[in-house]
């Protein structure tokens, strides 16, 4: 039967159809491995932070050290020895680069084999005519490179690392960090408080159309190294910017953990579209190795009319936990989450959203696609909540799962709540297979069996992939192709 | 004096502006026709004269029967013999048609201090005029409008006007997405309803459903006023010409 | 009387050792109880009869559901009341025993309460290829000996419906003096080829509190029918676990529910597949009015192998006040792939086209809106397979509806 042979061809995805696997051999700088008092303070002053900062970080770490392990979430997930960790991991320099030209070359070869153009002018291969892309690349635990900056600056627009926005701009840090994500918030979020080395900082003026996408690349290196960026982006009054967040690991045997936090505030009339594609190393194919995925992303829409749209592919990590929000404070504000979830041999993800309605006439809309293959586990968790004074608020959402093959499972737990009789919530939730029918039919056409699946699951995925920028479209439809197609090669 | 004057009147959905001084002139006994491209206001007129919400009257006024419509409840207007065919006529899941027809007679009734009629009486009443428009028994049964073709959502509405005698008729669009056998029965149902003290406004993109009802007067509307009247004569003529004359000065 | 009414009431009854001393109700914190607050339960000293209370104490209660040709079994207090009930002329092929209750219906925190109260368990049996015609009526009621009593209690009841075997089974219950915390357990078992309706209504006043468990399993062929009409005013939470054990079984779980004043309404269902080509629907209609909550929390289960699964979950519910609250939390989990599974809830106002729509047919909006709520519940009561048993549904509820005691 062709289903039966496509499952089987799929479940023998092997893990070195992970094209980043590669290492990079370059000289870095490491804190000792554990977590103590000490390591916070060795962070905060090898980023010559100020003190409220190390306070901030050393409230977050006190109250982590507490805080018990989530247990709610679908995925077991073994005990992380927190002490066999390093929490700093820096490429060696002498002052920092202060041009690209000053980058370490073995740096920039690496961001040239994942395809980032850490070069100006130069555009994400395979796209003709795409508009300029401006990067900023962190790499383990510290921001390489950052491009495009001055064109960003002549229309007053912050792009740089988060290290050095506290020194450029302690005053929109100060403001800002942790007034969406409080380091209370979780486990996690607290542990990336308290011990965040790095991650992107994006500020646009008031009534600023951000005139090219933003993109930050993360890159987990070094060996047992964990990774805790924090990003944060303010979008002042009727801004827009559209922010495109990549990520890759190389293979290694132990899991590596990444924990980090995005912070998104819209006010009056912005607007920040934030799209992600993470492909982390997702392990082996027997779930040996492979990032831990564990992050925390929130938007406040606080402005009246602000909107913030969340996009997502996800198809990488061994574990990946994810929840991006929004809470609706503004009146007419509005959240959307779309997207894609591939899960293949042991992988488990247990991602989707929170849209809490707060602001009259508030407007949210969830599309998620979750895609299961081989023995891979993966749940839709999500919660709509409407407050009592969000009168006309709405939200449509829409939940579909693929499973391909009887090994997988694939699960849908949403959480509607309301509180306002004016307010309509609106779910759907649906599970399927690739049917025979479907794929009978491409054969019969004459289309070969990967690309039939590839083809039937990117159409399945179509409503999400339509939001994403044009340069990442490209890539996260190869990324699908891969995730599936590399199993049936 | 008129059935029905409208006079200078403005309204605005969302805050556009759609109708902009919009006057009209019904008799009791006659069939007027409104015509007009798609965007005209055709559908807000219904809709303002049957009181929906959202639809804001920001001038003018609307006597009917020497009263002023505007300041009536939706409910008020239908008691007072205001009837409007949906152009989509809207669905009532649970709720079975006869119990529907029956509430909506009855209330008028009721607003006329009239006695209330009971059910034996009511579905004498339903019966005789079911037959009439080609209705099944079924579809009495069934709840308002679900599961229903196009032609039956009309015929339906068509029956419902037959049961609640309105001196006043809106029919919005009742042409819509009929097939030509379901257009005639429709009509015909129209038709037999004209009577001495009983006035129609015919609102239709189409030239094709005045065949059937043949109206006393046509006025074009375009851009949220009455740019023309004339006879049914009007009507032949903007199916040769189309309403792009009109359309300009609507601009 | 102390804070801790697990505690009381355990003493009273001299119960087992199912709760740890410093057992309390579960709070909201515990993921099962997210949306059901307990606290009302506390500071109320509810009072626990013993069998030897019951005899010749009881008087037959003045309100409750009336079927026509019934086989009433009456429970008081938990106690099957022989007196009040018809156990002399039982339909051919039916059988009814009261005996001990054996505590074995698990770790829950409803379960746990229900082994350490339930003193006696009533078994109805359908003996195989028969059918028996008359509804069998269970009417829990509950009895204090004043208004101002507490009681609280766990009836038992298990019910076998033999292979080929057909039956009607409605459970109803009122108080007939007093208050009461009940906790029914319902164990249902459909043999194969089975057809079984098991219908329940609850209608209880704002000082009754209710914790039910129904434990169903359809084997190979058999049909469920059920729905539960909730239009009770105290708090009532349902816990149903239905077990898809047999190939080709089929089974309805649906329900209406009407919550005014502070009433709490919970539907809690759990449905496992395990066979091949089973069917299950689940079909939920709630209007919430006054500061009343409804809670709907259902998970349908799939396991590894059940191929050929359809199993539908759909919920939907109408706030009427500003004050009142619905939380839905449906769940899938699965782990076949050959399956039809899906599940839709919305929570919303009273559709204004529709409400449009009738009043410019005339009818005044109050009166528009009353028949649009009734319409909107009744969807769900046209669900019941059996009609006489509909027809008695659909009048309670339209009563209910139109300020009338149920």
């Amino acid at each position: 039967m062709a289903t039966t042979e496509t499952v089987q061809k799929v479940s023998a995805l092997e893990a070195e159809k992970y094209r980043y696997g590669f290492t990079t051999e370059i000289e870095m700088d490491f804190a000792p491995k554990g977590l103590n008092e000490d390591i916070v303070r060795l962070i905060s002053q090898k980023k010559e932070e100020p003190e409220w900062l190390l306070e901030w970080r050393l409230k977050a770490f006190r109250l982590w050290q507490d805080m018990p392990e989530p247990a709610w979430q679908k995925p077991d997930v073994p005990p992380i020895d927190y002490q066999d960790l390093y929490y700093y991991a820096a490429p060696k320099k002498k002052d920092g680069p202060k041009s690209l030209d000053e980058v370490d070359p073995k740096l920039l070869e690496t961001y040239e084999k994942l395809g980032i153009p850490l070069k100006e002018q130069e555009v994400l291969a395979g796209v003709e005519g795409a508009p300029k892309v401006a990067v900023d690349a962190v790499f383990d635990s510290v921001s390489v490179a950052t491009t495009y900056r001055k064109e960003l600056e002549s229309h007053g627009i912050v792009f740089c690392s988060i290290s050095e926005a506290v020194k450029t701009h302690p005053e929109l840090v100060k403001k800002y960090l942790g007034s969406v994500v409080p380091y209370s918030d979780n486990k996690h979020a607290c542990l990336n408080s308290a011990v965040f080395t790095d991650g992107s900082f994006v500020y646009i003026p008031k009534g600023v159309r951000c005139p090219m996408e933003l993109s930050t690349y993360f890159r987990i290196n070094a060996q047992d190294t964990g990774q805790f960026e924090r990003t944060l982006i303010v979008a002042d009054e009727g801004s827009y910017v559209s922010y495109l967040e990549g990520c890759t690991a190389p293979m290694r045997d132990e899991n590596q953990l990444h924990a980090a936090v995005v912070e998104l505030i819209t006010l009056d009339d912005a607007e920040i579209k934030y799209s992600t594609v993470q492909n982390w190393y997702p392990g082996d194919e027997n779930g040996k190795g492979g990032i831990y995925n564990f992050v925390t992303k929130r938007a406040a829409c606080r402005g009246r009319n602000s909107k913030v749209s969340w996009t997502q592919v996800e198809t990488g990590s061994a574990i990946t936990w994810k929840y991006p929000s929004c809470i609706l404070q503004g009146d007419n504000s509005q959240g959307e989450f779309y997207s894609v979830a591939i899960t293949n041999n042991r992988q488990e993800a247990d991602t989707g959203t929170k849209m809490i309605h707060i602001g009259k006439n508030t407007r949210s809309r969830i599309i998620s696609k979750g895609i299961s293959a081989g023995r891979a586990d993966q749940t839709y968790r999500g919660l709509v909540r409407v407050m009592p004074n969000a009168d006309g608020a709405r939200n449509f959402t829409q939940c579909d799962s693929l499973l391909i093959g009887d090994q997988c499972g694939a699960h849908t737990i949403p959480y509607i709540e309301s509180r306002n009789p004016t307010a309509q919530l609106e779910h759907e939730a649906t599970t399927s297979r690739i049917s025979e029918d479907q794929l009978f039919y491409c054969l019969s056409r004459g289309i070969g069996e990967e690309e039939a699946v590839a083809l039937i699951v990117n159409g399945f995925c179509k409503e999400v992939m339509q939001t994403l920028p044009m340069e990442f479209a490209v890539e996260a439809q190869k990324l699908i192709g891969i995730s599936l197609e590399g199993s049936v090669g | 004096m008129s059935l029905l004057k409208i006079e200078n009147l403005t309204a605005e959905v969302d805050g556009k502006e759609i109708l902009k001084g919009l006057s009209l002139e019904l008799n009791a006994g006659e069939v007027h026709a409104i015509m007009g491209p798609n965007g005209s206001g055709k559908s807000t007129l219904s809709y303002v004269l049957a009181g929906r919400d959202g639809y804001e009257v920001t001038g003018g006024s609307v006597t009917y029967d020497g009263k002023d419509l505007l300041a009536m409840a939706p409910e008020e207007r239908a008691c007072e013999g205001v009837f409007l065919a949906f152009q989509y006529p809207v669905e009532l899941p649970g709720v079975a048609n006869t119990t529907f027809l029956k509430h909506a007679l009855n209330a008028r009734r009721k607003y006329r201090g009239e006695p209330e009629l009971d059910a034996l009486e009511f579905v004498k009443a339903v019966r005789g005029k079911a037959k009439e428009l080609n209705m099944p028994d079924d579809m009495l049964k069934r709840p308002v409008n679900v599961g229903f073709s196009g032609g039956e959502k009309k015929r339906n509405e068509t029956l419902q006007m037959a049961v609640l005698e309105p001196t006043l008729a809106i029919l919005d669009e009742t042409d819509s997405g009929l097939d030509i056998d379901a257009l005639k029965l429709v009509s015909e149902g129209v038709n037999a309803l004209r009577k001495p003290d009983r006035a129609f406004l015919v609102i239709t993109h189409y030239q094709r459903l005045l065949d059937y009802i043949v109206p006393d007067k046509v006025h074009v509307l375009s851009g949220g006023k009455i740019v023309k009247t004339g006879d049914k004569n009007l009507a032949l003529e903007l199916e040769k010409t189309g309403y792009a004359e009109f359309s300009g000065e609507a601009a | 009387m102390t804070d801790n009414v697990l505690q009381d009431l355990l003493r009273q009854r001299g119960a087992p050792g199912r709760f740890d001393t410093g057992d309390a109700l579960p709070t909201r914190k515990a993921e099962q109880w997210k949306y059901t607050d307990l606290k009302r339960l506390e500071k109320i000293g509810w009072t626990v009869w013993l069998a030897e209370d019951v005899h010749g104490v009881v008087r037959p209660p003045e309100t409750g559901l009336e079927l026509d040709g019934a086989v009433d079994l009456v429970l008081v207090n938990g106690f099957l009341d022989r007196d009040l009930s018809a156990l002399d002329n039982l339909p051919t092929g039916l059988s009814v025993e009261a005996g001990p209750a054996a505590d074995a219906w698990g770790e829950g925190f409803t379960e746990r309460l229900s082994d350490a109260l339930a003193q006696e368990e009533l078994t109805i049996r359908v003996d195989p290829g028969r059918t028996v015609d008359a509804p069998i009526h269970i009417r829990h009621v509950t009895w204090g000996a004043d208004k101002d009593a507490a009681i609280a209690h766990a009836a038992r009841v298990t019910i076998t419906v033999g292979a080929g075997a057909e039956a009607c089974i409605v459970e109803s219950h009122v108080t007939a003096e007093g208050r009461g915390f009940s906790v029914p357990s319902l164990g249902v078992s459909l043999d194969r080829d089975a057809r079984l309706g098991l219908y329940t209504l609850l209608g209880e006043g704002a000082q009754s509190a209710q914790l039910a468990l129904s434990d169903i399993g359809v084997a190979e062929n058999a049909v469920l029918d059920s729905f539960i009409l909730s239009v009770g005013d105290g708090l009532s939470r349902r816990e149903t676990r239905l077990s898809m054990a047999g190939e080709r079984g089929e089974a309805a779980l649906s329900g209406s529910y009407f919550g005014a004043g502070d009433a709490v309404i919970d539907n809690t269902t759990f449905v496992t597949h395990s066979a091949e080509n089973a069917t299950s629907r689940q079909f939920f209609r709630g209007v919430l009015d006054d500061h009343a909550r409804g809670v709907f929390q259902g998970k349908v289960l799939v396991r590894e192998g059940a191929q050929g699964t359809d199993g539908q979950q759909q919920h939907k519910a109408l706030l009427l006040s500003r004050h009142a609250e619905v939380d839905a939390k449906p769940e899938l989990e699965i782990y076949a792939d050959d399956v039809q599974c899906a599940h839709g809830a919305t929570v919303g106002a009273i559709d204004a086209d529709q409400l449009f729509y009738m009043r410019a047919r005339g009818i005044p909006e109050d009166r528009a809106r009353a028949m649009l709520t009734e319409s909107f519940l009744i969807e769900a009561v046209e669900k019941i397979a059996r009609p006489a048993i509909r027809d008695t549904f659909r009048n309670v509820l339209s009563a209910r509806l139109n300020g009338e005691t149920a």
